[in-house]
């Protein structure tokens, strides 16, 4: 399967909860999406169904950034 | 008084729990006996660790067939139980050690019980509490134990606030025998009724109205946990087929979700015409999400009768009043704009769900009101704490057996209190037509998806983050037509803070409540003699548009859209 790369995750997020960030970046926090926690399972779960991974709650604690997201989804 | 631990020694043949964890994302079921089998013996595991009547057993499960074999085996000790709320994704393990040490100093457990999943960070925070010696893997005794007597508390319900010391209420046995009788009287639960839950157990609708009313009743349960129910939100709505679950709970979001994520075609394939009656609450109901899911849902045999909206919260157990369970839901359409704590509910017109179109805004769900033989009695009161005449908004006060005992832990500054014997709830609402209509929280408090977030919490984050003065800001809720929101106060000369504050409000509350920030010179922020912000005051300024001298920086993008 072909390495995961930022612009899909990023497209897939926002097509599936709704985020207030302008533009996306790698250096984007998960906190500047500002998604409550429901919003946050469903991204969770989106991702991981979308690119075929699943992402430990320990392995999700330790991410801050979109770009740390990209790297998880793709060490698997 | 029955108890909800009387099953234990006579669980029913042929019923039990549905648990969505089965193998191949199926349901694994454990029939009643089974569940009492194991729950006797973590009783008598518990036991043999010393754990008598209103000692505190702190647990730690997902849910799952142990999670509710600890639970019931804490309750046949006699004790009380407080269920530990999971870390939510993201959440950096740091603050969710140090937010659950700080319920655990607050409950004071003599055993903390957890599985593996969630064993790490909860023994972190055990150690963060001073607490190493409590931390328990559940192992049952090889010999079932015996029921013990209850204490007088049976659950510490933690209710949220993410700084500052947790609070949680103090739930009586009572309390729990008042309130099921309540629920399953208004609901009409019966013998052959099933209930669908995805709820979390840490929250009151999910452990209370769904957990408790159907293992106390004997009657089926499927249980799946939240994020299963967002993982395939069909697989909830497919349990409504007839023969199998009838009732269910679940906020607004749970049906403005399935109508995102359950497409029609899906729908269609399912049958939810076995749908008698799911209690929407946990927060303010939103008669337009409702809407839409009648008419989303309606192919697959949903008619608005499924929908008993209903108001309630932890401090009275949980069901404080019910719409009727076996009609449309009834409305009432007001003038947000001229909504006045004290003052007539300017009442614009009537229906019910589904009869009428909802392009207007406005529009409230009525929540049904207690009959007299219930002994639930409710009071709208002014400013004062004075009755106010019906029809007239003002905070709904109750009186009831399930009234709980007070709150474990520090004095927060909310405005829910217990006032004697009856609970001021904080909530702002009046009586129309003979139907409670609530309003939702003015001033010091939101409800999002049933979570508490006080603004108390907010003033301290923005101070931080701003680096204002905290006795120059002060952070109000607000209702209006299009939802919830929070205005926030700061005297300040400049406004190179504005966009931090509000990336932070934006963090803390997610994407829906619309934030407004006002800007105005000292003395903007009206405060009492000892010094708490005067939100109600500030709240009602901002209403009437009597602020002078100050800049409004108003929400202008709706989620969804590029700020």
């Amino acid at each position: 399967m072909p390495a995961v790369t930022f612009e899909q995750v990023a497209e897939h997020i926002r097509a599936t909860v709704p985020v207030r960030v302008a533009e996306l970046t790698p250096e984007t926090t998960i906190r500047d999406l500002a998604l409550d926690s429901m919003l946050l399972v469903e991204m969770v779960v989106d991702l991981q169904e979308e690119f075929d991974v699943m992402l430990s709650q320990a392995e999700l604690s330790r991410i801050n950034t979109l770009g740390e997201l990209v790297e998880a989804l793709r060490s698997q | 008084m029955p108890l909800i631990t009387d099953w234990l020694t006579d669980p029913i043949d042929g019923r039990g729990v549905h648990l969505a964890d089965g193998p191949d994302g199926g349901w694994r079921y454990t029939s009643y006996s089974q569940l009492a089998s194991s729950a006797l013996r973590i009783a008598a595991a518990l036991r043999a660790r010393g754990v008598t009547a209103d000692d505190v057993v702190c647990v730690g499960i997902p849910a799952s067939h142990t999670c509710l074999a600890v639970l019931f085996g804490a309750w046949a000790c006699g004790a009380t139980v407080s269920i530990l709320p999971p870390p939510t994704p993201f959440q950096p393990e740091a603050q969710y050690t140090a937010h659950t040490a700080a319920i655990l100093r607050q409950a004071a457990p003599v055993v903390v019980v957890t599985s593996p999943e969630l064993a790490g960070p909860v023994r972190r925070a055990a150690v963060e509490a001073g607490l190493p010696d409590v931390l328990w893997t559940p192992r049952p005794a090889e010999e079932p134990g015996t029921l013990q007597p209850p204490g007088t508390t049976a659950l510490l319900q933690f209710t949220s606030g993410s700084t500052g010391v947790p609070r949680a209420v103090r739930v009586t046995w009572s309390n729990i025998d008042a309130n099921l009788g309540f629920i399953q009287r208004r609901v009409e639960w019966s013998d052959h009724d099933g209930c669908a839950s995805w709820l979390p157990l840490h929250h009151d609708m999910g452990l209370i109205g769904c957990l408790l009313a159907s293992v106390a009743r004997q009657t089926n349960l499927w249980l799946m946990r939240p994020d299963q129910f967002i993982r395939d939100p069909a697989r909830w709505l497919a349990l409504f087929a007839p023969g199998q679950a009838t009732l269910s709970a679940a906020s607004s979001f749970a049906f403005e979700y399935a109508v995102r994520r359950v497409p029609q075609a899906r729908l269609a394939t399912l049958d939810l015409s076995g749908m008698r009656s799911t209690v929407v609450g946990a927060e303010m109901v939103d008669a337009t999400v409702l809407d839409r899911f009648a008419r989303h849902a309606e192919p697959a045999g949903f008619t608005p009768r499924g929908f008993t909206p209903a108001y309630g919260l932890a401090e009275h157990t949980l069901a404080v009043s019910f719409a009727a369970h076996d009609e449309a839901p009834r409305m009432t359409r007001v003038d947000w704009s001229g909504l006045s704590f004290g003052a007539p509910a300017p009442v614009l017109g009537a229906g019910r769900l589904g009869d009428v179109p909802l392009e207007e805004t406005g529009w409230l769900v009525g929540h049904g009101y207690p009959p007299e033989s219930e002994g639930v009695h409710i009071r709208i009161l002014d400013d004062a704490g004075e009755p106010l005449p019906v029809g007239h908004v003002g905070e709904i006060a109750v009186s009831s057996p399930s009234v709980a005992a007070g709150y474990r832990g520090a004095d927060h500054e909310g405005s829910t209190r217990f006032v004697g014997r009856e609970l001021r709830t904080g909530d702002a609402g009046f009586v129309h037509d003979g139907e409670l209509y609530v309003l939702g929280r003015m001033g010091d408090s939101l409800k999002l998806r049933g979570r508490n977030v006080f603004v108390e919490d907010l003033d301290v984050r923005v101070a931080e983050a701003t680096g204002l003065p905290k006795s120059g800001v002060a952070a109000v809720s607000m209702v209006h037509s299009g939802g919830q929101g929070v205005a926030l106060f700061a005297e300040a000369k400049d406004l190179d803070w504005v966009p931090r504050a509000r990336r932070l409000l934006r963090e803390e509350l997610g994407p829906e409540p619309q934030i407004t920030i006002i800007v105005g010179r000292r003395g903007l922020v009206a405060r009492t003699s000892s010094g708490k912000p005067r939100r109600r005051f500030l709240w009602q300024q901002l209403r009437a548009g009597s602020l002078t001298d100050v800049t409004i920086d108003p929400d202008l993008a709706p989620a969804g859209t590029a700020t």
